[in-house]
């Protein structure tokens, strides 16, 4: 620091006058002594809104690992660096899944690049770049075969500083109605202490230009230690969202999660238009890991219940069992899967002398 | 923002061509990518075939 002061002072030239004058220094000193009582606090990036709840959305409920009917899945690792994977799903009786579909995938550490085509001809397509080591843009397309329907585009850009995570996304912006429609969403963590995680997201929506655009704003937190996470969300609608997540052993993972929104009360407009109105739903899972198997099971108070194992028979085949109990609606929904993958030998030596570099921008 | 009939037809239609090019391109232009930046080139084959 007293270097660059010492340099600068002493630079000469046209601009100097402009550089070292008593306002500047002032200006400079200010945002140097922020700056420096910034970085003395050893913030962390918190991550970003949308996973605030990560570890219990992601990690331990099966929300988006449920899956119906029987499923096979070829993997296959062509390269490590720079990645290319391919893969060939099959799929039968599976709610929403086309019964073939090819995924190709591409990762280096500046782009990432993925595609998915299925019998359908509908495609799901995948771009993000990486512009600087803190800077990701992200687009992602889908394409349904039939041109009637929506295509949807969506564009996101994620700027992951030393302590804050600011994005914005975009999602099917249009000109042609008149004026602008469509999504945006402007969303900022901010690290507050080495624990405590602050933010807000906004959203702006407009459907059509007969409509007025809505706005809705969430303002959330996060507190972390190394045994538990505990994260909240309030819809300024009037939604509260608490998730609490703690890991029991070293083997043992649990996550509970209060889910509550009052929408018909303070908005009688919403609650005539059929917006859910006072509802609320708590989930409580649990996740154990073992050599080569992991288990989930999960409850909740609307008397669903479900579970999830998974075993790696050998290490490239991995079976998935997939259940779910609905008590009141007298549901059963049942899923296997098998999924089989394939990479050379010397490629896995390679994945492991890889050199650390800038991750793959997913 | 008011656009002129014809320069939104005109825009209309870049973006159809556009979404053409990536509907029927995005898959090739992953499979080219992959195998022109891998060492060493891979089969051909194996980008088909579940099997190989």
């Amino acid at each position: 620091m007293e270097a660059t002061s010492s340099t600068t002072s002493t630079t000469s030239g046209f601009l100097s006058p402009v550089i070292s004058n008593p306002l500047f220094d002032r200006v400079r000193n200010t945002y140097r002594t922020f700056h420096e009582k910034r970085e003395s606090l050893g913030l962390s990036n918190p991550g970003t809104v949308e996973k605030i709840s990560k570890e219990v959305d992601q990690d331990v409920f099966l929300n988006n690992l449920a899956f119906t009917g029987v499923r096979a899945e070829f993997n296959k690792v062509i390269g490590v660096s720079p990645m290319f994977q391919l893969s060939h799903a099959f799929a039968m009786g599976a709610q929403g899944m086309p019964p073939y579909s090819y995924n190709a995938m591409y990762g280096s550490s500046k782009h990432f690049l993925q595609a998915t085509i299925d019998s359908d001809l509908a495609v799901n397509g995948r771009f993000n770049r990486r512009i600087t080591n803190a800077l990701v843009t992200k687009f992602s397309v889908n394409l349904p075969q039939d041109s009637m329907q929506q295509p949807m585009l969506q564009a996101e850009a994620d700027y992951n500083g030393a302590d804050f995570t600011a994005v914005v996304k975009s999602m099917n912006p249009s000109i042609f109605n008149g004026g602008l429609t469509g999504m945006v969403i402007g969303s900022y963590l901010q690290s507050v202490t080495p624990k405590l995680a602050l933010g807000m997201e906004g959203m702006w929506q407009r459907l059509d230009m007969q409509h007025p655009p809505d706005v809705m704003m969430s303002y959330v937190g996060r507190y972390k230690t190394r045994e538990w996470i505990a994260s909240a969300r309030v819809l300024g609608q009037g939604a509260v969202q608490a998730s609490f997540w703690k890991r029991l052993s070293e083997k043992v993972e649990a996550g509970a999660d209060l889910n509550l929104s009052f929408a018909g009360m303070g908005n009688p407009q919403a609650a005539m238009m059929g917006a859910p109105g006072k509802e609320g739903v708590a989930t409580f899972g649990v996740k154990y890991d073992f050599r080569a198997s992991s288990y989930r099971a999960q409850i909740d108070s609307q008397g669903k219940m479900g579970c999830l194992l998974e075993k790696s028979i050998a290490p490239p085949v991995r079976v998935t069992f997939s259940g779910e109990l609905d008590q009141w609606k007298q549901q059963v929904k049942v899923g296997l899967a098998v999924s089989i993958e394939s990479a050379d030998p010397e490629l896995m030596e390679q994945q492991q002398s890889m050199t650390e570099g800038p991750s793959i921008p997913f | 923002m008011q656009l002129s009939e014809e320069s939104k037809e005109r825009i209309s239609k870049v973006i159809d061509i556009s979404r053409v090019a990536i509907h029927y391109g995005y898959v090739p232009l992953i499979l080219y990518l992959g195998w022109s930046q891998s060492t060493p080139r891979p089969a051909l084959i194996r980008f088909f075939s579940p099997f190989a």
